[in-house]
Protein backbone atom coordinates (compact mmCIF):
# COMPACT_ATOMS: atom_id res chain seq x y z
CA UNK A 1 0.00 0.00 0.00
CA UNK A 2 1.11 3.30 -1.08
CA UNK A 3 2.16 6.06 1.67
CA UNK A 4 -0.46 7.53 0.80
CA UNK A 5 -3.28 5.30 1.57
CA UNK A 6 -1.27 4.44 5.05
CA UNK A 7 -1.86 8.19 5.86
CA UNK A 8 -5.17 8.22 4.85
CA UNK A 9 -6.72 4.57 6.48
CA UNK A 10 -4.59 5.61 9.51
CA UNK A 11 -6.54 4.84 12.18
CA UNK A 12 -6.52 8.24 14.61
CA UNK A 13 -7.46 10.14 11.24
CA UNK A 14 -10.06 8.30 9.50
CA UNK A 15 -11.69 8.02 12.66
CA UNK A 16 -11.60 11.62 13.21
CA UNK A 17 -12.47 12.04 9.61
CA UNK A 18 -14.93 10.09 9.62
CA UNK A 19 -16.79 11.84 13.18
CA UNK A 20 -16.18 14.73 11.62
CA UNK A 21 -18.18 14.35 8.10
CA UNK A 22 -20.91 11.92 10.16
CA UNK A 23 -21.76 15.07 12.67
CA UNK A 24 -21.25 17.85 9.98
CA UNK A 25 -24.31 15.64 7.66
CA UNK A 26 -26.98 16.55 10.31
CA UNK A 27 -26.88 20.31 9.03
CA UNK A 28 -28.08 18.80 5.62
CA UNK A 29 -30.42 15.79 6.75
CA UNK A 30 -31.19 14.08 9.95
CA UNK A 31 -29.53 10.66 10.07
CA UNK A 32 -28.53 7.36 11.50
CA UNK A 33 -24.94 8.36 10.82
CA UNK A 34 -25.51 11.11 12.81
CA UNK A 35 -27.10 9.89 15.47
CA UNK A 36 -24.54 7.06 15.63
CA UNK A 37 -21.66 9.18 16.28
CA UNK A 38 -23.64 11.52 18.50
CA UNK A 39 -24.30 8.54 20.81
CA UNK A 40 -19.86 7.32 20.24
CA UNK A 41 -19.24 11.06 21.42
CA UNK A 42 -21.33 11.17 24.65
CA UNK A 43 -19.63 7.98 25.62
CA UNK A 44 -16.26 8.66 24.85
CA UNK A 45 -16.56 11.57 26.80
CA UNK A 46 -18.23 9.91 29.86
CA UNK A 47 -15.07 7.36 29.71
CA UNK A 48 -13.07 10.13 29.28
CA UNK A 49 -14.31 11.96 32.38
CA UNK A 50 -13.73 8.88 34.50
CA UNK A 51 -10.13 8.10 33.35
CA UNK A 52 -9.14 11.35 33.70
CA UNK A 53 -10.93 12.15 37.38
CA UNK A 54 -8.62 8.96 38.18
CA UNK A 55 -5.52 9.53 36.86
CA UNK A 56 -5.65 13.34 37.44
CA UNK A 57 -7.32 13.85 40.62
CA UNK A 58 -8.23 11.26 42.92
CA UNK A 59 -4.99 9.05 42.09
CA UNK A 60 -2.12 12.09 42.53
CA UNK A 61 -4.16 14.29 45.16
CA UNK A 62 -5.69 11.15 47.28
CA UNK A 63 -4.46 7.84 46.25
CA UNK A 64 -0.78 8.40 45.81
CA UNK A 65 -0.20 9.97 49.25
CA UNK A 66 -2.52 7.43 51.18
CA UNK A 67 -1.00 4.83 50.44
CA UNK A 68 2.65 6.29 50.86
CA UNK A 69 1.91 6.78 54.24
CA UNK A 70 -0.33 9.97 54.63
CA UNK A 71 -3.48 8.31 55.76
CA UNK A 72 -5.15 11.55 57.38
CA UNK A 73 -6.42 11.42 53.81
CA UNK A 74 -9.04 8.63 54.51
CA UNK A 75 -10.60 11.54 57.09
CA UNK A 76 -11.68 12.94 53.87
CA UNK A 77 -14.21 9.93 52.57
CA UNK A 78 -16.42 10.11 54.99
CA UNK A 79 -16.17 14.59 55.05
CA UNK A 80 -16.76 13.95 50.73
CA UNK A 81 -20.07 11.67 51.70
CA UNK A 82 -21.58 13.87 53.55
CA UNK A 83 -22.65 15.89 50.42
CA UNK A 84 -24.74 12.80 49.75
CA UNK A 85 -26.99 13.53 52.82
CA UNK A 86 -28.80 16.10 50.49
CA UNK A 87 -31.02 12.73 49.43
CA UNK A 88 -32.54 12.06 52.75
CA UNK A 89 -34.56 13.92 55.00
CA UNK A 90 -32.63 12.39 57.90
CA UNK A 91 -29.07 13.78 57.09
CA UNK A 92 -29.67 16.32 54.87
CA UNK A 93 -28.18 18.94 57.75
CA UNK A 94 -25.14 17.06 56.79
CA UNK A 95 -24.63 18.36 53.25
CA UNK A 96 -26.02 22.11 54.84
CA UNK A 97 -22.40 22.01 56.64
CA UNK A 98 -20.38 21.11 53.90
CA UNK A 99 -22.26 23.54 51.62
CA UNK A 100 -22.28 26.46 53.86
CA UNK A 101 -18.27 26.13 54.04
CA UNK A 102 -18.01 26.31 50.41
CA UNK A 103 -20.21 29.15 50.21
CA UNK A 104 -18.20 30.81 52.54
CA UNK A 105 -14.88 30.34 50.65
CA UNK A 106 -16.68 31.20 47.20
CA UNK A 107 -18.26 34.10 49.01
CA UNK A 108 -14.74 35.31 50.32
CA UNK A 109 -12.89 34.35 46.85
CA UNK A 110 -15.40 36.35 44.77
CA UNK A 111 -15.22 39.72 47.17
CA UNK A 112 -11.05 39.39 46.45
CA UNK A 113 -11.73 38.91 43.00
CA UNK A 114 -14.22 41.42 42.70
CA UNK A 115 -12.53 44.63 44.14
CA UNK A 116 -9.16 43.67 41.97
CA UNK A 117 -11.00 43.11 38.88
CA UNK A 118 -13.71 45.62 39.16
CA UNK A 119 -12.23 48.95 41.32
CA UNK A 120 -9.92 49.68 38.64
CA UNK A 121 -12.30 49.97 35.80
CA UNK A 122 -14.37 52.06 38.17
CA UNK A 123 -11.65 54.38 39.38
CA UNK A 124 -10.94 54.36 35.05
CA UNK A 125 -14.52 55.26 33.95
CA UNK A 126 -13.43 58.64 35.05
CA UNK A 127 -11.98 60.13 32.22
CA UNK A 128 -10.50 63.65 31.66
CA UNK A 129 -12.26 65.92 29.73
CA UNK A 130 -9.18 68.28 29.65
CA UNK A 131 -6.23 67.26 27.03
CA UNK A 132 -2.81 66.46 28.40
CA UNK A 133 0.06 69.09 28.07
CA UNK A 134 1.77 68.44 24.51
CA UNK A 135 4.21 66.37 23.87
CA UNK A 136 7.28 68.48 22.51
CA UNK A 137 7.52 67.87 18.74
CA UNK A 138 3.73 66.84 18.10
CA UNK A 139 2.60 68.41 14.60
CA UNK A 140 -0.53 67.41 15.08
CA UNK A 141 -1.64 68.99 18.69
CA UNK A 142 -4.75 70.41 18.15
CA UNK A 143 -6.23 67.03 16.00
CA UNK A 144 -4.67 64.84 18.94
CA UNK A 145 -6.02 67.04 21.45
CA UNK A 146 -9.39 67.30 19.80
CA UNK A 147 -9.75 63.53 19.21
CA UNK A 148 -8.69 63.09 23.15
CA UNK A 149 -11.62 65.37 24.35
CA UNK A 150 -14.11 63.61 21.62
CA UNK A 151 -13.10 59.75 22.83
CA UNK A 152 -13.30 60.75 26.52
CA UNK A 153 -16.45 62.83 25.85
CA UNK A 154 -18.37 60.15 23.99
CA UNK A 155 -17.49 57.54 26.74
CA UNK A 156 -18.48 59.35 29.25
CA UNK A 157 -22.07 59.91 27.61
CA UNK A 158 -22.24 56.44 26.14
CA UNK A 159 -21.36 55.30 30.00
CA UNK A 160 -23.66 58.52 31.61
CA UNK A 161 -27.00 56.51 29.24
CA UNK A 162 -26.12 53.34 30.00
CA UNK A 163 -26.07 53.55 33.93
CA UNK A 164 -29.38 55.31 33.59
CA UNK A 165 -31.21 52.98 31.65
CA UNK A 166 -30.38 50.50 34.53
CA UNK A 167 -31.89 52.51 37.55
CA UNK A 168 -35.13 50.99 38.34
CA UNK A 169 -34.63 52.83 41.49
CA UNK A 170 -37.49 55.35 40.44
CA UNK A 171 -40.07 55.97 37.79
CA UNK A 172 -38.27 57.25 34.97
CA UNK A 173 -40.67 60.56 33.81
CA UNK A 174 -38.51 63.31 33.23
CA UNK A 175 -38.09 63.48 29.06
CA UNK A 176 -33.97 64.15 29.54
CA UNK A 177 -33.91 61.01 31.48
CA UNK A 178 -36.22 59.22 29.29
CA UNK A 179 -34.69 59.50 26.25
CA UNK A 180 -30.73 59.64 27.91
CA UNK A 181 -32.34 55.95 29.00
CA UNK A 182 -33.37 55.06 26.09
CA UNK A 183 -30.25 56.16 23.98
CA UNK A 184 -28.68 53.91 26.54
CA UNK A 185 -30.76 50.89 25.40
CA UNK A 186 -29.52 51.72 21.94
CA UNK A 187 -26.18 51.56 22.96
CA UNK A 188 -26.38 48.41 24.77
CA UNK A 189 -27.73 46.70 21.26
CA UNK A 190 -25.01 47.82 19.35
CA UNK A 191 -22.38 46.27 21.89
CA UNK A 192 -24.83 43.11 21.73
CA UNK A 193 -24.68 43.15 17.66
CA UNK A 194 -20.82 43.35 17.74
CA UNK A 195 -20.69 40.50 20.23
CA UNK A 196 -23.38 38.69 18.38
CA UNK A 197 -20.41 39.02 15.17
CA UNK A 198 -17.91 37.73 17.38
CA UNK A 199 -20.17 34.52 18.12
CA UNK A 200 -20.11 34.02 14.30
CA UNK A 201 -16.26 34.64 14.05
CA UNK A 202 -16.00 31.79 16.74
CA UNK A 203 -18.58 29.50 15.15
CA UNK A 204 -16.99 30.07 11.60
CA UNK A 205 -13.78 29.13 12.87
CA UNK A 206 -14.33 26.11 14.19
CA UNK A 207 -16.11 25.12 10.97
CA UNK A 208 -12.53 26.58 8.95
CA UNK A 209 -10.41 24.10 11.09
CA UNK A 210 -12.60 20.91 10.42
CA UNK A 211 -12.32 22.13 6.90
CA UNK A 212 -8.71 22.11 7.31
CA UNK A 213 -8.52 18.49 9.05
CA UNK A 214 -10.43 17.12 6.03
CA UNK A 215 -8.69 18.45 2.84
CA UNK A 216 -5.10 19.60 4.72
CA UNK A 217 -4.32 17.10 7.19
CA UNK A 218 -6.33 14.35 6.24
CA UNK A 219 -6.44 14.26 2.46
CA UNK A 220 -3.47 16.38 2.33
CA UNK A 221 -5.19 18.12 -0.89
CA UNK A 222 -2.75 21.24 -0.11
CA UNK A 223 0.64 21.48 1.88
CA UNK A 224 0.06 22.67 5.64
CA UNK B 1 -49.83 33.15 -8.29
CA UNK B 2 -46.30 33.60 -9.75
CA UNK B 3 -43.53 34.33 -7.53
CA UNK B 4 -41.00 37.37 -8.02
CA UNK B 5 -37.30 36.86 -7.86
CA UNK B 6 -37.25 38.76 -4.55
CA UNK B 7 -40.05 36.25 -2.85
CA UNK B 8 -38.00 33.27 -4.04
CA UNK B 9 -35.06 34.95 -2.12
CA UNK B 10 -36.51 34.57 0.71
CA UNK B 11 -37.35 30.93 0.40
CA UNK B 12 -33.34 29.63 -0.91
CA UNK B 13 -33.06 26.33 0.09
CA UNK B 14 -30.58 26.21 3.56
CA UNK B 15 -29.02 23.71 1.71
CA UNK B 16 -27.56 25.96 -1.22
CA UNK B 17 -26.22 28.14 1.93
CA UNK B 18 -24.41 25.83 3.48
CA UNK B 19 -22.80 24.69 0.28
CA UNK B 20 -21.86 28.33 -0.58
CA UNK B 21 -20.45 28.46 2.91
CA UNK B 22 -18.05 25.35 2.68
CA UNK B 23 -17.49 26.68 -1.02
CA UNK B 24 -15.62 29.88 0.47
CA UNK B 25 -14.19 28.41 3.46
CA UNK B 26 -12.31 25.55 1.08
CA UNK B 27 -11.11 27.56 -1.71
CA UNK B 28 -9.08 29.97 0.63
CA UNK B 29 -8.38 26.78 2.76
CA UNK B 30 -6.86 24.76 -0.50
CA UNK B 31 -5.25 28.21 -2.22
CA UNK B 32 -3.66 30.07 0.34
CA UNK B 33 -2.80 32.57 -2.35
CA UNK B 34 -6.59 33.12 -2.64
CA UNK B 35 -6.97 33.82 0.84
CA UNK B 36 -3.61 35.78 1.06
CA UNK B 37 -5.00 38.02 -1.27
CA UNK B 38 -7.19 39.38 1.56
CA UNK B 39 -4.92 41.63 3.75
CA UNK B 40 -4.30 41.18 7.45
CA UNK B 41 -3.36 44.57 9.08
CA UNK B 42 -2.77 43.38 12.68
CA UNK B 43 -5.21 44.87 14.91
CA UNK B 44 -3.88 47.25 17.65
CA UNK B 45 -4.85 44.82 20.67
CA UNK B 46 -2.63 41.91 18.64
CA UNK B 47 0.25 44.92 18.48
CA UNK B 48 0.07 45.17 22.15
CA UNK B 49 0.13 41.68 22.84
CA UNK B 50 3.72 41.41 20.68
CA UNK B 51 5.11 44.54 21.75
CA UNK B 52 4.60 43.33 25.63
CA UNK B 53 6.45 40.29 24.60
CA UNK B 54 8.95 41.77 22.84
CA UNK B 55 9.58 44.81 25.46
CA UNK B 56 10.13 41.64 28.20
CA UNK B 57 12.53 40.51 25.69
CA UNK B 58 14.55 43.55 25.99
CA UNK B 59 14.06 44.25 29.87
CA UNK B 60 15.39 41.23 30.89
CA UNK B 61 18.09 40.52 29.13
CA UNK B 62 19.88 37.84 30.78
CA UNK B 63 16.06 35.67 31.04
CA UNK B 64 15.70 35.54 34.87
CA UNK B 65 11.70 36.02 34.85
CA UNK B 66 9.54 33.34 33.70
CA UNK B 67 6.22 33.75 31.41
CA UNK B 68 3.15 31.63 32.41
CA UNK B 69 1.45 30.22 29.44
CA UNK B 70 -1.85 29.14 31.01
CA UNK B 71 -4.55 27.12 28.83
CA UNK B 72 -7.66 26.43 29.38
CA UNK B 73 -8.87 25.12 26.21
CA UNK B 74 -9.47 21.44 24.60
CA UNK B 75 -10.00 19.88 21.40
CA UNK B 76 -13.61 21.72 21.09
CA UNK B 77 -12.15 24.81 20.65
CA UNK B 78 -8.81 23.67 18.49
CA UNK B 79 -10.15 25.92 15.59
CA UNK B 80 -8.98 28.98 17.53
CA UNK B 81 -6.94 28.48 20.90
CA UNK B 82 -4.09 26.03 19.09
CA UNK B 83 -3.04 28.42 16.67
CA UNK B 84 -3.00 31.40 19.00
CA UNK B 85 -1.10 29.08 20.98
CA UNK B 86 1.56 28.07 18.49
CA UNK B 87 1.77 32.09 17.28
CA UNK B 88 2.35 32.95 21.13
CA UNK B 89 4.60 30.00 22.22
CA UNK B 90 6.55 30.66 18.45
CA UNK B 91 7.25 34.06 19.40
CA UNK B 92 8.40 33.32 22.94
CA UNK B 93 10.92 30.66 21.39
CA UNK B 94 12.02 33.08 18.52
CA UNK B 95 12.84 35.64 21.55
CA UNK B 96 14.39 33.09 23.84
CA UNK B 97 12.31 33.70 26.77
CA UNK B 98 11.82 31.20 29.07
CA UNK B 99 8.18 29.49 29.63
CA UNK B 100 6.00 27.31 32.19
CA UNK B 101 2.99 26.12 30.45
CA UNK B 102 -0.14 25.55 32.95
CA UNK B 103 -3.48 23.60 32.45
CA UNK B 104 -6.73 24.00 34.02
CA UNK B 105 -8.03 21.31 31.64
CA UNK B 106 -7.30 17.69 31.12
CA UNK B 107 -6.97 17.61 27.53
CA UNK B 108 -5.16 20.65 27.60
CA UNK B 109 -1.81 19.41 29.04
CA UNK B 110 -1.60 16.82 25.94
CA UNK B 111 -2.96 19.57 23.51
CA UNK B 112 0.09 22.08 24.82
CA UNK B 113 2.94 19.57 25.35
CA UNK B 114 2.35 18.43 21.79
CA UNK B 115 2.66 22.45 20.24
CA UNK B 116 5.62 23.17 22.72
CA UNK B 117 7.79 19.84 21.92
CA UNK B 118 7.22 20.15 18.27
CA UNK B 119 8.09 24.11 18.39
CA UNK B 120 11.58 22.90 20.88
CA UNK B 121 12.63 20.90 18.50
CA UNK B 122 12.45 23.52 15.49
CA UNK B 123 13.70 26.11 17.57
CA UNK B 124 16.06 24.33 19.98
CA UNK B 125 14.68 24.67 22.72
CA UNK B 126 15.82 22.53 25.73
CA UNK B 127 13.42 21.37 28.22
CA UNK B 128 13.82 22.37 31.92
CA UNK B 129 16.87 24.63 30.55
CA UNK B 130 14.43 26.99 28.43
CA UNK B 131 10.71 26.03 29.43
CA UNK B 132 8.88 23.92 31.84
CA UNK B 133 5.48 21.90 31.14
CA UNK B 134 3.62 22.48 34.65
CA UNK B 135 0.94 20.13 33.27
CA UNK B 136 -2.90 19.96 34.75
CA UNK B 137 -4.39 21.29 38.26
CA UNK B 138 -7.46 20.66 38.58
CA UNK B 139 -8.04 23.14 41.16
CA UNK B 140 -8.03 26.74 39.77
CA UNK B 141 -8.77 29.55 42.49
CA UNK B 142 -6.25 27.52 45.14
CA UNK B 143 -3.41 27.07 42.20
CA UNK B 144 -4.09 31.03 41.77
CA UNK B 145 -4.12 32.11 45.30
CA UNK B 146 -0.69 29.72 46.04
CA UNK B 147 1.13 31.37 42.49
CA UNK B 148 0.07 35.06 43.92
CA UNK B 149 1.07 34.45 47.54
CA UNK B 150 4.79 35.46 48.78
CA UNK B 151 7.39 32.53 47.88
CA UNK B 152 4.39 30.45 47.07
CA UNK B 153 4.50 29.25 43.59
CA UNK B 154 6.88 26.43 43.74
CA UNK B 155 4.18 25.11 46.74
CA UNK B 156 1.29 25.76 44.81
CA UNK B 157 2.93 24.07 41.56
CA UNK B 158 5.42 21.70 43.49
CA UNK B 159 6.13 18.97 40.66
CA UNK B 160 5.93 19.13 36.55
CA UNK B 161 4.06 16.73 34.61
CA UNK B 162 6.53 14.52 34.90
CA UNK B 163 6.55 14.57 38.69
CA UNK B 164 10.33 16.04 39.35
CA UNK B 165 9.77 18.58 41.59
CA UNK B 166 10.76 22.17 40.79
CA UNK B 167 13.45 22.91 42.29
CA UNK B 168 15.05 20.31 40.71
CA UNK B 169 14.24 21.99 37.11
CA UNK B 170 16.94 24.27 36.09
CA UNK B 171 14.65 27.17 34.52
CA UNK B 172 12.36 27.06 38.08
CA UNK B 173 15.37 27.81 39.97
CA UNK B 174 15.15 31.14 40.98
CA UNK B 175 11.35 31.53 40.27
CA UNK B 176 9.74 31.93 43.84
CA UNK B 177 6.84 34.09 43.74
CA UNK B 178 4.70 36.23 41.05
CA UNK B 179 7.72 38.86 41.45
CA UNK B 180 9.89 36.64 39.22
CA UNK B 181 6.69 36.01 36.55
CA UNK B 182 7.40 38.33 33.19
CA UNK B 183 4.01 37.95 32.10
CA UNK B 184 0.84 35.87 32.31
CA UNK B 185 -0.79 34.54 28.88
CA UNK B 186 -4.07 33.16 29.26
CA UNK B 187 -5.52 31.19 26.24
CA UNK B 188 -8.95 29.77 26.99
CA UNK B 189 -12.63 29.65 25.53
CA UNK B 190 -14.04 30.56 29.40
CA UNK B 191 -14.76 33.34 31.59
CA UNK B 192 -11.52 32.82 33.78
CA UNK B 193 -9.82 36.63 33.02
CA UNK B 194 -11.79 38.12 36.03
CA UNK B 195 -10.17 36.01 38.44
CA UNK B 196 -6.68 36.08 36.91
CA UNK B 197 -6.72 39.91 37.01
CA UNK B 198 -8.95 39.56 40.79
CA UNK B 199 -6.29 37.43 42.49
CA UNK B 200 -2.79 37.29 40.75
CA UNK B 201 -2.81 40.12 38.16
CA UNK B 202 -3.42 43.34 40.76
CA UNK B 203 -0.52 42.48 43.03
CA UNK B 204 1.87 43.57 41.49
CA UNK B 205 0.62 44.16 37.99
CA UNK B 206 2.01 41.76 36.47
CA UNK B 207 0.84 42.21 32.32
CA UNK B 208 -1.77 40.12 31.56
CA UNK B 209 -2.05 39.33 27.93
CA UNK B 210 -5.24 37.61 26.91
CA UNK B 211 -6.19 35.33 24.08
CA UNK B 212 -9.65 33.97 24.28
CA UNK B 213 -11.82 32.60 21.61
CA UNK B 214 -13.51 35.61 20.01
CA UNK B 215 -17.12 35.08 21.44
CA UNK B 216 -15.33 36.06 24.59
CA UNK B 217 -13.22 38.68 23.28
CA UNK B 218 -15.50 41.68 23.64
CA UNK B 219 -15.98 40.33 27.56
CA UNK B 220 -12.25 41.67 27.85
CA UNK B 221 -12.22 45.33 26.34
CA UNK B 222 -12.84 47.14 29.44
CA UNK B 223 -9.84 45.76 31.26
CA UNK B 224 -7.73 47.03 27.78
CA UNK B 225 -9.18 50.24 28.70
CA UNK B 226 -8.46 50.35 31.99
CA UNK B 227 -4.79 48.86 31.22
CA UNK B 228 -5.32 45.42 33.38
CA UNK B 229 -4.64 43.60 30.29
CA UNK B 230 -1.88 44.32 28.09
CA UNK B 231 -3.13 42.94 24.75
CA UNK B 232 -5.56 40.58 23.30
CA UNK B 233 -5.41 38.22 20.39
CA UNK B 234 -9.10 37.35 19.41
CA UNK B 235 -9.73 34.47 18.08
CA UNK B 236 -8.35 33.07 14.68
CA UNK B 237 -8.00 36.67 13.96
CA UNK B 238 -5.83 37.24 16.13
CA UNK B 239 -3.57 34.23 15.63
CA UNK B 240 -3.81 35.52 11.82
CA UNK B 241 -2.58 38.95 13.29
CA UNK B 242 0.72 37.17 15.03
CA UNK B 243 1.60 34.59 12.78
CA UNK B 244 2.15 38.32 10.23
CA UNK B 245 3.79 40.03 13.07
CA UNK B 246 6.01 36.64 13.82
CA UNK B 247 6.92 36.34 10.36
CA UNK B 248 5.27 32.46 10.57
CA UNK B 249 2.81 31.98 7.88
CA UNK B 250 0.49 29.04 8.72
CA UNK B 251 -3.44 28.04 9.55
CA UNK B 252 -4.08 31.51 11.24
CA UNK B 253 -3.04 33.27 8.13
CA UNK B 254 -5.41 31.05 5.81
CA UNK B 255 -7.99 30.97 8.65
CA UNK B 256 -8.30 34.62 8.65
CA UNK B 257 -8.90 34.68 4.58
CA UNK B 258 -11.25 32.34 4.51
CA UNK B 259 -13.09 34.16 7.64
CA UNK B 260 -13.24 37.67 5.59
CA UNK B 261 -14.85 35.63 3.07
CA UNK B 262 -17.39 34.04 5.06
CA UNK B 263 -18.23 37.63 6.45
CA UNK B 264 -18.85 38.94 3.00
CA UNK B 265 -21.22 36.33 2.29
CA UNK B 266 -23.19 36.79 5.21
CA UNK B 267 -23.21 40.43 4.40
CA UNK B 268 -24.44 39.91 1.05
CA UNK B 269 -27.12 37.42 2.13
CA UNK B 270 -28.34 40.06 5.47
CA UNK B 271 -28.60 42.27 2.69
CA UNK B 272 -30.57 40.36 -0.07
CA UNK B 273 -32.56 38.79 2.85
CA UNK B 274 -33.81 42.07 4.44
CA UNK B 275 -34.25 43.89 0.82
CA UNK B 276 -36.72 40.27 -0.47
CA UNK B 277 -38.62 40.60 3.16
CA UNK B 278 -39.25 44.25 2.41
CA UNK B 279 -39.46 44.22 -1.35
CA UNK B 280 -41.77 40.75 -0.92
CA UNK B 281 -44.17 42.87 2.08
CA UNK B 282 -44.66 46.18 -0.12
CA UNK B 283 -45.68 43.81 -3.10
CA UNK B 284 -48.00 41.74 -0.47
CA UNK B 285 -49.43 45.69 0.77
CA UNK B 286 -50.29 46.40 -3.22
CA UNK B 287 -51.71 43.34 -3.69
CA UNK B 288 -54.25 43.56 -0.63
CA UNK B 289 -54.57 47.32 -1.81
Amino acid sequence: MSEYLCHLFAPQLLLGAVGTIAVLSRVFKENRLYRLFEHIFLGLALGYGVEITWTEVLRPQFWDPLVAGQWAWIMTVPVGLMFYGIYTRRFEWMSRLLFGVFFGLAAGTVFQDFSGGFMPQVIKSYKPLVPPPPTPGDHFLTLHAVSFVLNNLLFMTILFCVVLYFLFAFEQRNRFIQGSARTGRWFLMLAFGAIFGSTIMTRMALLIDRMYFLFVEWLRWAKP
Amino acid sequence: METSLWQRMQTIDRRVIYALLLLVIIVPILVPSLGGAVPIIPSQQSLDFYNTIEGLAKSDPERKKLVIVDGWWAAGTRGENQWQEQAILTHLMQRRIHFATLSFDPQNKTLTQNIAQNLAAKYHYVYGQDYVLWGYRPQFVPTLKGISSPNGLQEAIKTDQNGTPLGQIPVMKDIKDLKDIGAIIEITPTGSLGTWIGLVQGKYNTPLLYAPTAVMAPDAYPFLDSGQVSGLLTGVKGAGDYEQLTGTHTFGTRATGALSLVYALIIVFVILGNVGYHVGRAAARREGQ
